[in-house]
């Protein structure tokens, strides 16, 4: 994943929690806002570790073909 | 939050397609309800435009097409750079951001009927306007991709999609004829929230279905399906309050600016860029952001207009 995508969704998950905190007095419309923002950067962090991984991975194959 | 029944059809199209239920919903009748959800919200709209139609309506429907050309605007620099995507993708999804939603609009209308928000019944008008300078400008956008389109085939689909022949005729119609508009009312206003309901199970099943392409398209549609909306529905809100909306008209154009066509665009935009990703724009619009507006972003939208308002 590049890294503009993951501090794209580090920053989109904290607009959703200060948006979700302003309106958690109103409804559960607030809660579910936090939810989002909490999930989406969790989300993104996963999935830089999967891709960090299968990049590793790929890095890995040829050193492993050669030494074969 | 007491969730509308509408919209609980909707969450019994995404369950049944989470559990894999057998439902076989005919595509015939998907079409036939849009078709219907399409004439009734014009044929309102054109009855409200006979009964209240004023000369201010013409500043407000300049604002209205300047918010979907800056939406678009705004939409493209985020997909092009932040997204890293190709031109032509950034600019297709771009023009499916600055365009409207008619199935989130519709849920909008039934929100606001269930608690009683008054709106401007013409709304409907500002549907048909947003629908088409968000396609114009998308395609300026994707200009530079360099292919040869084909200009009438383009206008054709622009000017002649059925969403626009549709809605603007029964508006047309509204506005005409609407004293004996009576006749056909029992259809088209009686049965309306029913044929929502079936419509939004319909598309339930289609979003759950979408939302496996995730995979593909990954984190970053996630994060700009749902943070577009908001910064559309921001800007619709604060733009139907400088136009002088009342609260409910505000919140509607908050909708607008925040819902992402489905309809409309993709027909357009496979026809102007067919080489662009089209499954990641209906990925982002249908997956993402029409459940997200549905189900939190409608009432997110309510509270951004009460908060402009105090």
């Amino acid at each position: 994943m590049p890294k503009s995508h993951f501090y794209f969704s580090l920053f989109v998950g904290a607009v959703l929690v200060i948006l979700g905190n302003a309106l958690s007095s109103q409804d559960s419309v607030g809660w579910t806002l936090v939810s989002l923002g909490v999930a989406i950067p969790i989300l993104a962090i996963i999935s830089q570790q999967f891709g960090k991984a299968s990049d590793e991975a790929q890095i890995l194959e040829p050193i492993n073909i050669s030494n074969d | 939050m007491q969730l509308d029944i509408v919209i609980l059809f909707f969450l019994l199209g995404v369950g049944a397609r989470l559990i894999k239920a057998n439902i076989d919903f005919p595509k015939g009748l998907y079409q036939g309800l849009t078709l219907f959800l399409m004439i009734a919200i014009g044929l309102k709209g054109g009855i409200a435009l006979a009964e209240h139609g004023s000369s201010s309506l013409i500043p407000q429907s300049f604002a209205v097409i300047g918010l979907g050309i800056v939406l678009t605007l705004l939409a493209f620099p985020v997909l092009l750079y932040v997204g890293k995507l190709t031109r032509k993708d950034a600019a297709s999804i771009a023009a499916h951001y600055g365009s409207v939603s008619v199935g989130t609009y519709a849920v909008a209308v039934a929100l606001l009927d269930s608690q009683n928000i008054a709106y401007e019944a013409y709304f409907p008008l500002f549907v048909v306007l947003l629908e088409m300078p968000a396609i114009m400008v998308g395609l300026l956008l994707a200009k530079e991709a360099g292919k040869k389109v084909d200009t009438a085939k383009l206008l054709h689909e622009v000017f002649c999609n059925q969403g626009i022949v549709l809605m603007s005729g029964a508006l047309l119609i509204g506005y005409v004829a609407a004293e004996q508009a009576h006749t056909i009312t029992p259809l088209f206003k009686t049965l309306f929230h029913g044929a929502l309901a079936l419509f939004l199970l319909e598309m339930g099943m289609v979003a759950a279905d979408r939302l496996k392409h995730m995979k593909s398209s990954g984190q970053f549609i996630l994060s700009f399906g749902i943070a577009m909306p908001l910064l559309g529905g921001a800007m619709g809100c604060a733009t139907g309050h400088m136009i002088g909306l009342s609260h409910g008209g505000s919140i509607l154009l908050g909708v607008l600016g925040a819902s992402a066509s489905y309809i409309a665009v993709p027909a357009a935009m496979r026809v102007a860029i067919p080489d662009a990703n089209h499954g990641m724009s209906i990925t982002a619009s249908l997956g993402v952001t029409f459940p997200f507006n549905v189900m939190v972003g409608i009432p997110t939208y309510i509270a951004f207009s009460q908060w402009m308002a105090a």
